[in-house]
């Protein structure tokens, strides 16, 4: 992943932060619950790009999240790597590149298909359950992406400081997963259960070492075609 | 085995058979090196082959499954109903004809299976798989990064790819293709390399056949036999390579291949074979071509060695042809040259033998040849042999050369008569000695015509450096078949002729029979005479000497006779000679002596007395004992020396007068009575006659025997008588014959008297009654 890549991300974290409030934990509302999740790996070091959701326990009734979800393929790589979305949410793919992508995903309850042009976008796949979507392109082997698809409104991605962040207005007992397609753990996933109260930090040791999170290269590198 | 013909052939034989020997054995080494070589190398190729083709089935299968996994269509249908998978999984299955194709979940479940079923040998069959629905045994190969494996379902044994099916990086599953290890792949295999190929699989502790090439191939047999081969120990009569193909879990897959080493080495042997026929054949000629080449060098040398043996023999007429031109060709050339040069010489050696070295002339060998053909033809001729006069002088005188120069000379002049005037031969016997033949028509014209001949030729004086030489040649004549037909005697008489001239001076001398001195007969008497004294063949006789004033045998002269065994009685004159001339007078005289000493003294015993006259010769006054000998016989007999009288010839004193006189001196001295014999025949002088010691003078019987008719011979008797009476010296007439010379003798005072009229000399035992019968004579007239 080059710099822009990162830069973009910053930017579209910054837009969602802005835009949501639900992990904003700055806030200083009464009402408000500031609940930081914080994922260490196996030796301690702090994770980042980590999924955490809390899942409602005692039936608690969460609003749904609105924000849409765009995953892009930029790079001929799927950006983000990982992407969450809610239940029934709109998520998007838009190619950046400029060649088409085949992007599909098999071997599930969300099986999709179709074939998004150079700077396309296509918002055909819907995903109605829970799941956990593993992505690729047809075209282009080495792409590879995830979509956890979570049943809450609360979900984010570990921060550089290996913090994501919630704003609980629900209070009662939540499960809280931690959730990476490399974690080594069963069904890639960590959890606690956890009454929301007041603002908690909840710190998660990752058991195993986290397996190398893939590089979306083309180990071949063809450069015959150079406008391909 | 000696002969070099015989050598030749073994030695070629043993050096073929060595240089064939090494041939064969370095193609025999070779051979087995390229066998090996070539075994080896059909086996490592083998190897290879297999190797390669094993793993090059698995790239192909690894590559295959990897493309297959991330086909869409497969992905799509992945987790999907069976029929569906199957489907899809048939199709990849076909595109490389796998015999084995399988789909495995995420979770490890064959969720598809398709496997390849022979019905026969020729036709199969697509069935759905024996483990579908049942988890997947080894999960460890799904994990590992490793894509190839042997897999085993049941009997069949495939060799097996997988690959993972993600979507990204999520694994949905893994799909599988293998290959079947059978029949197939052995008799493939075996089609390549051409070995028999066996594939066994252990796993767990036994080796189990999985499949051979040899279609109805006994199990037990194939695997026993693959068993030892991959454990490294490959039976004689196979050559075999393996190849043992580890799994990490433990499976073994063993591949065998083998051959019989018989079917590899065929052609090889095919080629041997067709080597030791060429070799036996090449042998076989070299062995022929060995035994002309032996043959070609002992022939052309066993025709020299018969040709050598033909001139060893002496024939040196014939030559040896031989047609090479090589260093035999040469040696029989030299060989004729060889020949040649000694036919030369023996020619120079039989000139040489047959000629005078000096004057080229025939000598005596060419002599004697000539002689004996002319006797054998009876040719009558003339034998003249001539002797150079004084050449000893010439030699001492002017040296050797002149001499030689001065023989030379001579025979140049004679050869200017040979073949002319009757004058056939001419030959050089030798230094001074020529020999002329000439034919005889008229012998004795002819001998003096030739001698006047040679006498004209010798004429003219020799001028040789200037020094003055006068030839003169004394020549001995014989003529045959006159003289004789004996060439030996022929010669002989010739030469007897010429000794005779140097004895009168004369220069011609034909042969005489009296001249003969030197007969053979004399040389055996000379033999015959040393062994006459001690083989008692010598007897003295005895003559007596008459006292004429009395009548009265008073003396005898002691007189040897030879009885010789064959001749019969040898007179005196013959073997006196002989024996002073071979120094044998010694003997002779000292047996006389005592012979003569013995008869005295039995003589004396019967009343004889008588003074016993000895003759002593020249040679006897010599010998330095003489004195000695007689005193001592005389002493050893006991008779008075004045008893015997000594007789000497007047030329024996001659010789040496003085120490003569002084031995003769001594004898007189000691009482003997010294007799001159043979007065005045032979060399004297008054002189001497005045000083020899003498008692008796004793006049030869030559002037006495025809007194009565030759008055100068009674001039001469009466003459010495008185000359001896003069000097006091008494006289011994001898030859008396008659009655007249004795009466005469005795008128002339002659004091002795010897001859046959008296008596004959006789041996002791006659005289002895004879004497005594004198005795008795006298005694009577004593006593009338």
């Amino acid at each position: 992943m080059n710099n822009i890549t990162y830069l973009l991300l910053f930017f579209f974290i910054l837009l969602s932060t802005k835009a949501y409030s639900l992990t904003d934990c700055n806030n200083a509302d009464i009402n408000n619950t500031c609940i930081q999740v914080m994922v260490k790996n196996k030796t301690g070091e702090l994770l980042k790009d980590v999924v955490v959701y809390l899942e409602p326990l005692d039936g608690q009734i969460l609003a749904k999240q609105s924000e849409k979800v765009i995953i892009s393929q930029v790079d001929k790589s799927f950006a983000p790597y990982i992407s969450v979305s809610q239940v029934n949410s709109d998520v998007s793919f838009a190619n950046k590149d400029n060649i088409t992508h085949h992007i599909y995903s098999v071997g599930g309850d969300n099986n999709f298909s179709f074939k998004v042009r150079a700077g396309e976008t296509n918002s055909s796949p819907t995903f109605g359950h829970t799941a956990e979507v593993a992505m690729g392109c047809n075209i282009h082997d080495w792409m590879s992406g995830y979509l956890l698809v979570v049943n809450t409104p609360y979900f984010d991605k570990t921060d550089e400081q290996g913090v994501a962040r919630f704003n609980i207005t629900e209070k009662g007992s939540y499960n809280v997963i931690v959730w990476h397609p490399q974690m080594q753990s069963e069904n890639n996933r960590i959890q606690k259960k956890v009454i929301v109260s007041a603002s908690a930090v909840i710190s998660f040791q990752l058991n195993n070492q986290m397996a190398d999170i893939p590089l979306q290269e083309n180990d071949e590198d063809f450069d015959f075609l150079s406008d391909y | 085995m000696k002969s070099l013909q015989n050598k030749i052939f073994l030695f070629f034989v043993l050096l073929l058979l060595m240089v064939q020997a090494i041939a064969l054995w370095t193609l025999y080494s070779g051979n087995q090196n390229q066998e090996a070589a070539e075994i080896n190398n059909r086996l490592t190729t083998a190897k290879t082959i297999f190797t390669e083709l094993f793993h090059r089935r698995l790239d192909y299968l690894a590559a295959f499954a990897e493309t297959a996994a991330k086909d869409y269509g497969l992905k799509e249908v992945f987790n999907d109903d069976t029929r569906s998978l199957l489907v899809a999984l048939n199709n990849h299955r076909k595109r490389i004809d796998a015999d084995l194709v399988m789909a495995i979940s995420a979770e490890g479940l064959i969720t598809g299976q398709l496997q390849r079923n022979f019905i026969n040998n020729e036709r199969s069959k697509i069935n759905q798989g024996l483990e579908r629905g049942t988890q997947f045994r080894f999960i460890d190969w799904l994990d590992s990064g490793q894509s190839s494996h042997l897999y085993i379902i049941d009997e069949s044994l495939y060799q097996l790819s997988l690959s993972p099916v993600t979507v990204g990086t999520k694994t949905l599953g893994w799909i599988a293709f293998g290959f079947q290890i059978d029949e197939r792949l052995a008799i493939e295999f075996m089609n390549i390399t051409n070995l028999k190929t066996d594939f066994i699989i252990k796993s767990g502790t036994e080796w189990r056949l999985v499949a051979s090439s040899s279609e109805n191939a006994k199990s037990t047999e194939e695997l026993a036999l693959s068993e030892t081969v991959i454990q490294g120990i490959i039976p004689e009569k196979y050559i075999a390579t393996h190849s043992l193909i580890t799994e990490f879990d433990e499976q073994e897959l063993g591949v065998v291949m083998y051959g019989l080493r018989a079917n590899f080495v065929a052609l090889l042997q095919e080629q041997w074979w067709r080597f030791l026929i060429l070799a036996a054949l090449t042998l076989f000629v070299s062995l022929t071509s060995a035994y002309l080449i032996a043959a070609s060098i002992s022939r052309p040398i066993k025709r020299l060695v018969a040709q050598a043996k033909v001139i060893a023999s002496g024939d040196y007429q014939q030559t040896i042809t031989l047609h090479d031109n090589n260093e035999i060709g040469q040696l029989a050339d030299e060989f004729n040259h060889m020949q040649a040069a000694v036919l030369q010489r023996e020619e120079a050696i039989t000139h040489y033998g047959n000629h005078d070295p000096l004057t080229d002339l025939p000598n005596r060998n060419a002599l004697n040849k000539l002689l004996k053909s002319r006797t054998e033809q009876e040719k009558p001729f003339i034998i003249l042999h001539l002797n150079l006069s004084r050449l000893k002088d010439v030699n001492d005188t002017l040296g050797h050369d002149v001499g030689d120069e001065v023989i030379k000379e001579l025979a140049s002049r004679l050869h200017s008569l040979y073949q002319k005037k009757g004058i056939e031969e001419l030959l050089h016997l030798g230094a001074d000695e020529f020999v002329l033949l000439a034919n005889s028509i008229d012998t004795h014209i002819n001998i003096d015509e030739t001698v006047a001949q040679i006498q004209a030729v010798l004429e003219p004086v020799f001028d040789y450096q200037g020094i003055s030489l006068q030839l003169q040649v004394r020549i001995g004549v014989a003529i045959s078949p006159e003289h004789s037909r004996a060439p030996k005697v022929l010669l002989q008489m010739a030469d007897t002729a010429l000794h005779h001239t140097r004895d009168t001076g004369k220069l011609v001398q034909v042969y005489q029979s009296d001249l003969d001195v030197n007969t053979v007969e004399r040389l055996n008497l000379i033999n015959d005479l040393k062994k006459a004294i001690p083989a008692g063949e010598l007897e003295l006789h005895f003559q007596p000497k008459m006292n004429l004033k009395n009548r009265v045998v008073t003396h005898v002269e002691a007189l040897v006779r030879w009885k010789h065994p064959t001749l019969g009685m040898i007179p005196p004159d013959d073997f006196i000679h002989i024996a002073e001339q071979t120094g044998q007078i010694k003997a002779l005289t000292r047996w006389v002596f005592t012979t003569s000493l013995a008869q005295f003294n039995t003589w004396k015993t019967l009343g004889i007395e008588l003074n016993i006259a000895i003759n002593i010769s020249a040679e006897n006054l010599k010998e330095a004992d003489f004195y000695d000998f007689i005193c001592q016989a005389l002493m050893c007999a006991n008779v008075p020396a004045a008893k015997v009288t000594l007789e000497v010839t007047e030329s024996s004193v001659v010789e040496d007068p003085k120490s003569a006189i002084k031995l003769l001196s001594q004898f007189k001295e000691r009482g003997f009575k010294i007799s001159i014999d043979d007065y005045g025949t032979g060399y004297s002088s008054l002189a001497q006659l005045k000083q020899l010691p003498v008692h008796e003078l004793k006049i030869d019987k030559s002037f006495v025997q025809r007194l009565e008719q030759d008055i100068d011979d009674q001039i001469i008797v009466r003459s010495t008588i008185e000359l001896a009476h003069n000097m006091g010296l008494y006289v011994v007439a001898e030859g008396i014959e008659d009655k007249f010379s004795l009466s005469w003798l005795t008128d002339h005072g002659c004091e002795l008297a010897q001859g046959y009229y008296i008596s004959k000399p006789k041996p002791a035992i006659e005289l002895t009654p004879w004497l005594l019968a004198q005795l008795n004579i006298e005694e009577t007239k004593d006593i009338m």
